[in-house]
């Protein structure tokens, strides 16, 4: 049997913002239906190389290709104008524009994808509601439930569970399982090691380019100490690493 | 009390036999129906300022093409897109907040405007009072086709580019995820605001254009909480406004572009009483449900 085709290649790519390197010369590839981790310290290149694979921005030099078309792509929630009078419903139907585009209306299919997708990420019962009177956790089921709503085959989520409930953290790390399963392919990045774990593929990141491969392999603590330097923490009794993290930064 | 005493001489009778007070109305109500839909967007982005500020930086535009005898329209047309590449180039390669930017164009704009004006031994003086206040007892036919001509593309416009600018306001980068084009989008609709902004210049004012870009659409999102509501509601607010600014205006003499902004900022000012009052009370009333 041969291996299932990669739906993202990078071959030696590197992104550069002015004189500031972003990402230096990563060659790796994501295999159709892998859930893969991207872990790394602050600045290590995570969202840009989520943008990459977005089609947001471009390489400086080297290639990528994604061999998907019209990735979703759940930005990372900081941005959004918390008072904008806007239901939970007319968020989630942002998610149809991507393949009804500006003014083609939406018929009872698309209906139907969007009732669905807030089923499964548990919103349903919110849709009618002020999208910004609901709770943090509910914000980023929704807009998981938005990106599901793409239809999309390649899946990305900028740091989904950071700072977010028990239930929605686990909710949507079951849709990633879930999304996977089907045959799609989701990348995301993370702080948590743990989540990390749950995934196929892990690839860590300190702008270059550390390790790639599955958890065991990539989450050694050399390798943890090359991304993170000193604040590695070996626990004796176990064979996970901690790293002193920084999460719930503000940027 | 005329106004309700006697209903008919007070509100119908002004407007009856009265041609420069029909065009006026007509062209109020033009100028809402621009100004109030594409203004939503102008308060629901937090673009006020830009508004302002593109309102009377067209000024220079308008004088030096009145003083040449060159269309005014196209002078104003020009002016707004002088401030709109000037503040983003401003932007772009300095690290200055976009609203110094802004402010800098905005007030270089009106100075210039002021100084070509009051150059010719001030026998312009006049207009340019004209131009800030408007003239809208004179208005002709042209005026009001142009101004019909505006509102018919601040319309379309807004409704064809409706996603573009309810994903815009919402998320830029998830704007740019959809394929949208986040900076088009807000040239786009920065054209949109230009367009009515410029053709009910001369006729109501600068005063007044910005009083209704902003006032009926930020008193309506107070109310309603969905954006073609908030919409429908602003032109609703905005044409109370006309009416009774006009009417306020020929009955005590007052300035007609000033009476009408002044009564869309009323009409702001009760809409925000009514819902502070409104969401003072929900509270109570939530507290009350559910002791802590």
């Amino acid at each position: 049997m041969n291996p299932p085709s990669p739906s993202v290649a990078a071959e030696s790519v590197s992104v550069s913002f002015g004189s500031r390197p972003a990402l230096e010369s990563l060659t790796f590839e994501l295999a159709r239906g892998s859930s893969t981790a991207l872990v790394g310290p602050n600045g290590s290149g995570k969202t840009t190389l989520l943008r990459l694979l977005a089609g947001l921005i471009g390489p400086t030099s080297g290639s990528v290709s994604v061999t998907i078309d019209r990735p979703a792509f759940v930005v990372q929630r900081t941005n959004r104008r918390a008072w904008m009078p806007l239901t939970a419903r007319e968020v989630l139907r942002m998610g149809r524009y991507a393949s009804r585009g500006l003014v083609r209306r939406l018929d009872q299919h698309d209906h139907e994808v969007v009732e669905a997708a807030a089923a499964r990420l548990d919103v349903a019962d919110v849709v009618d509601r002020q999208f910004g009177e609901l709770s943090g956790g509910q914000q980023q089921r929704v807009l998981v439930a938005q990106a599901l709503a793409h239809d999309s085959d390649l899946l990305l989520l900028d740091e989904p569970i950071t700072g977010l409930d028990i239930p929605s953290q686990d909710r949507i790390l079951e849709i990633v399982a879930e999304e996977t399963a089907r045959g799609a392919t989701v990348v995301m990045s993370t702080h948590h090691l743990e989540e990390a774990q749950r995934c196929s593929t892990v690839l860590l990141l300190a702008t270059r380019l550390i390790a790639v491969g599955t958890p065991s392999e990539v989450l050694t603590a050399d390798h943890l100490t090359a991304a993170y330097g000193d604040r590695v923490l070996s626990v004796a009794d176990s064979s996970t690493p901690v790293v002193l993290d920084e999460h719930a930064h503000g940027h | 009390m005329e106004i309700l005493t006697d209903p008919w001489s007070w509100w119908i009778e002004p407007f009856a036999d009265n041609v420069s007070m029909q065009r006026a109305l007509y062209a109020g109500l033009l100028a809402v129906l621009s100004t109030s839909v594409v203004g939503t967007w102008v308060v629901l982005r937090g673009m006020s300022f830009l508004g302002d500020a593109l309102a009377h930086g067209v000024l220079p535009g308008i004088a030096i093409a009145f003083i040449v005898g060159a269309n005014t329209t196209v002078g104003a047309l020009i002016a707004a897109a002088v401030m709109v590449v000037g503040i983003s180039v401003v932007r772009t390669h300095s690290p200055l907040p976009d609203d110094t930017s802004i402010g800098l164009l905005f007030v270089g704009m009106l100075a210039l405007a002021v100084v070509v004006l009051s150059a010719d031994s001030s026998s312009y003086t006049g207009d340019l009072n004209r131009f800030l206040f408007g003239s809208i007892t004179g208005i002709d036919r042209g005026d009001l086709w142009r101004q019909g001509i505006a509102a018919l593309v601040a319309v379309a416009g807004s409704v064809l580019l409706h996603r573009a600018f309810l994903v815009l306001t919402f998320d830029e980068v998830y704007a740019e995820v959809l394929g949208f084009r986040p900076r088009l989008t807000h040239l786009a609709l920065l054209a949109l605001v230009t367009v009515s902004i410029v053709a009910s210049f001369e006729t109501v004012g600068s005063l007044l254009v910005f009083a209704f870009l902003i006032a009926p659409p930020a008193a309506a999102a107070l109310v309603v909480r969905r954006v073609p509501l908030i919409m429908t509601v602003a032109v609703a607010l905005g044409a109370v406004a006309v009416v009774v600014g006009l009417l306020v205006s020929f009955h005590h003499d007052t300035a007609a572009g000033a009476t009408m902004a002044l009564v869309s900022v009323a009409i702001f000012t009760i809409s925000f009483i009514w819902s502070a009052v409104r969401n003072a009370l929900a509270g109570r009333r939530a507290r009350a449900v559910a002791p802590a």
